[in-house]
């Protein structure tokens, strides 16, 4: 896949984690686009209208399901996939990404191999048919 | 209140009302009987008399048909007509018999009726006199006096041929015979008087014209002869005719035109007088029927006021007793005069409950006595109890407020922990990342003397992540902070992604491992992720402590009547460990010896979430081991984990962002 036209927003707090992951996802082709807090993230994604979106769960000002439900109550920012990137998955955070309508969730510390191809999976199936295809949800 | 009492007592031994009202009903059952026979008779009668209007009417037609056939037996003199006559009168008859008894049964006056018979009769006889007149004539000219008088005619006629005179004289004689002749048929046609007495004179004249014109002789003899025995029967037939009566005023015709008029008469007023009656009857019956619905209505009323008055008002008087005494007025007296009736039945019923209320009072005050001087001694000693409660509660409470403050300072150290780690963690992730991409650049640079350093700092980091990650889960048990969430899965599905994820870590140390898994272990409902993660723990456990062994996962499900277990084994052939080992093997932090943690790795707290995730979802945790014997590891787990068996912890505040995960 041409990921050299690919977007991505990383909507991240901390700043060591932003930083890095970032760069290693400029390096595997994307134009990656930063977000520090959820406000910023819902702006951002608004205003850039990225193919995808990672956000990280805990964060000031709106954490990540918050501005996730306004990016999914938004009809003009409804389809872009959004990946939850949650520290150390319990079992209550993984259903409510579920229930709240996060397309996928990534564990950190991210397994990088295995989200670049979620994020793969998800960009096919953006462009595609999203109905069928699952993409793999074991982060760890 | 004396009047009151008169009447319920009563000094007529009263009828039980039940049989009152069955003579009331008794009185309505006969009166509408009376007046739906009355109903019944009027209709009848009424049908009746328009029958007997319809007979007179019958027979007034069969009169008329007498009338027809009469006249045409006259006119016609044909015998058909005369036995039409003979069969309509017998008709008649009994017509006027039939009507005879119809009379009889409506009482109506039936003397009109016995002339109209006498009439009838008259006209029969009339009818047969007639007839035999008519017979006697004859119809033509050859049979009865008809007859006789055609031969006398033939034979003055031969005899006139005979006389010894001239021709003219012969003819001029034979002339006159001819008037002579018409004479009869007009006498016959018009049946008038006036032609006998013009044949007598021309008959007269005809002698007189033979003796003077006709010599002596045995012929003119002869002649005359014949002559006087023409008028002879001339004569005859004259009187039967006139007998038979020339016109309707007259002789036979003449009274049976005048019977049949009276008997045409009779029937025209016996008519009336049956329409008469039909008003009269109609009438009569309707006033009766309307007094007698009129009376008896009233008379029901006026049965029904009574029989009211007779129950309402005694059940009144005796429902005014019965409130007295619900209101305890026990004084009331009830009248013990004996009635037969229901209300007989319920003052005694009364004088009973009076007689029980009376007892029961007395019986109630004596124990209110004995009840409040109970209460009293009750009063006293709870008093005194409730002191002693007090000073207990007051102990409780303060036991309960210790334990209240230790279990919130255990809470919120496991709070403490909690987000302590979460602050940990996210550093941590930074250093791992790094290391990782710092990594991938120098294999792509091929520093690979500094890529295994790297590698070290990434094993630290993540090891340090792992142990971190386990305090976190601990810690959430401890704070009541671990919520389940229930699945329903193939036991099989779970084994296959588990062993699927264990087996490169197997295969590291030349391990075999083998799954024992029938199909029919069938589905569970539990916390997928939950037993995941103790399967994964265990495998990774037995992995870690044994080298060119052999590691067996078996699943197998125990049936119970209070719900299937299934219980999961890890068995391996590896190090083992000692008795004392073995007690403290699922306590945190205690991995069998620091040279372990060393030469191993692992947290040291795997076993410990498992013990706990194990009781969390229901169910244990067992080991059996000894030194180089290897260890087998158990969880017994129920099949179907219900929601609400998941034991929560409410009492802590703020379980929403209390830990950032």
């Amino acid at each position: 896949m041409d990921t050299h036209m690919t977007t991505v927003l990383l909507v991240e707090d901390n700043e060591l984690n932003r930083d890095m992951l970032s760069r290693r996802l400029e390096r595997m082709g994307y134009i990656v686009e930063l977000a520090v807090d959820g406000r910023d993230g819902v702006e951002k994604t608004k205003r850039l209208m990225p193919d995808l979106v990672l956000m990280d769960i805990n964060m000031p000002v709106l954490d990540g399901w918050q501005a996730l439900r306004l990016l999914k109550d938004d009809p003009q920012t409804r389809h872009i996939p959004v990946i939850a990137l949650t520290a150390h998955a319990m079992t209550s955070d993984r259903d409510k990404a579920d229930e709240i309508g996060f397309n996928d969730y990534a564990t950190k510390p991210v397994d990088f191999p295995a989200l670049v191809h979620m994020i793969e999976a998800w960009l096919g199936r953006a462009v595609g048919n999203p109905e069928h295809v699952e993409p793999a949800r074991d982060g760890t | 209140m004396t009047l009151r009492h008169y009447r319920i007592s009563g000094r007529v031994r009263k009828l039980p009302i039940r049989i009152k009202l069955s003579l009331l009903s008794v009185l309505v059952v006969l009166s509408l009987s009376s007046i739906l026979y009355l109903s019944w008779y009027r209709d009848a009668s009424l049908r009746e008399m328009n029958e007997t209007r319809t007979a007179l009417m019958s027979m007034d037609k069969m009169l008329l048909s007498l009338e027809r056939s009469e006249n045409n037996f006259v006119n016609l003199f044909d015998n058909r007509h005369r036995d039409e006559f003979s069969e309509t009168f017998e008709k008649f008859v009994s017509s006027t018999e039939n009507l005879k008894i119809r009379f009889w049964s409506l009482g109506l006056p039936i003397a009109t009726l016995e002339r109209l018979v006498e009439l009838t009769s008259e006209y029969r006889y009339l009818f047969e006199i007639m007839a035999e007149q008519l017979t006697k004539i004859g119809q033509n000219g050859k049979e009865g006096l008809r007859g006789e008088l055609t031969d006398a005619l033939a034979k003055t006629e031969a005899s006139l041929q005979h006389i010894p005179t001239d021709e003219n004289t012969r003819i001029a004689l034979h002339r006159r015979v001819i008037i002579l002749q018409l004479f009869t048929k007009d006498l016959l046609l018009h049946k008038d008087t006036t032609h006998v007495e013009r044949f007598q004179s021309n008959f007269d004249t005809l002698m007189m014209d033979v003796a003077n014109a006709v010599p002596e002789s045995p012929e003119r003899t002869d002649l005359v002869g014949n002559l006087h025995n023409y008028q002879a029967i001339f004569l005859n037939l004259a009187e039967t005719v006139q007998q038979i009566g020339l016109d309707f005023d007259h002789g036979l015709r003449g009274k049976i035109a005048w019977t049949v008029a009276q008997s045409h008469q009779s029937i025209r007023s016996m008519t009336a007088q049956v329409n008469a009656a039909i008003e009269r009857q109609e009438v009569h019956l309707n006033i009766i029927i309307g007094t007698l619905a009129g009376l008896f209505s009233l008379l029901f009323l006026i049965a029904l006021m009574f029989l009211g008055r007779s129950i309402s008002t005694p059940i009144r008087e005796v429902t005014d007793i019965m409130t007295r005494l619900a209101d305890g007025n026990l004084t009331v007296q009830i009248p013990d005069q004996p009635r037969r009736d229901e209300i007989g039945d319920m003052l005694r019923a009364l004088r009973v409950f009076k007689m029980g209320a009376i007892i029961r009072r007395r019986t109630q005050e004596e124990l209110r006595t004995a009840h409040n001087e109970l209460e009293n001694r009750v009063e006293e000693r709870t008093r005194e109890l409730s002191e002693e409660i007090q000073e207990r509660k007051r102990a409780e409470s303060a036991l309960l407020a210790a334990r209240e403050q230790a279990e919130s300072a255990n809470k919120a150290k496991s709070m403490f922990i909690a987000n302590m780690s979460h602050e940990l963690r996210t550093p941590l992730n930074a250093i791992i990342g790094y290391s990782e991409m710092l990594k991938e650049d120098t294999v792509d640079l091929g520093y690979s003397s500094i890529s295994d350093d790297l590698d070290k700092i990434h094993s630290a980091g993540r090891h340090l992540l792992g142990i971190i990650n386990e305090i976190l889960d601990l810690s959430k048990i401890e704070a009541g902070r671990i919520d389940l969430s229930i699945d329903y899965f193939a036991v099989q599905d779970v084994v296959d992604t588990v062993c699927g994820t264990v087996r490169p870590l197997i295969a590291a140390n030349n391990n075999t491992f083998e799954i024992i898994c029938n199909p029919d272990v069938g589905d569970m409902q539990t916390d997928l992720t939950r037993l995941r993660q103790i399967l994964f723990n265990f495998l990774s456990n037995a992995a870690k402590f044994t080298t060119d062994g052999k590691i067996t996962l078996s699943a197998v499900r125990e049936p119970d009547i209070e719900g299937d277990s299934l219980v999961f084994t890890v068995s391996d052939t590896g190090i083992g460990m000692s008795k004392d080992q073995l007690d403290v093997v699922f306590e945190p932090f205690t991995q069998a010896d620091t040279s372990t943690t060393r030469k191993y790795g692992g947290t040291g707290l795997g076993l410990t979430v498992n013990r706990e995730f194990a009781r969390l979802m229901g169910g244990e945790v067992m080991v059996k081991s000894a030194p180089d014997e290897g260890s087998t590891f158990t969880v017994r787990l129920p099949a179907v984990l219900n929601a609400n068996d998941v034991e929560h912890d409410h009492e802590h505040p703020d379980t929403q962002n209390g830990i950032k995960s």
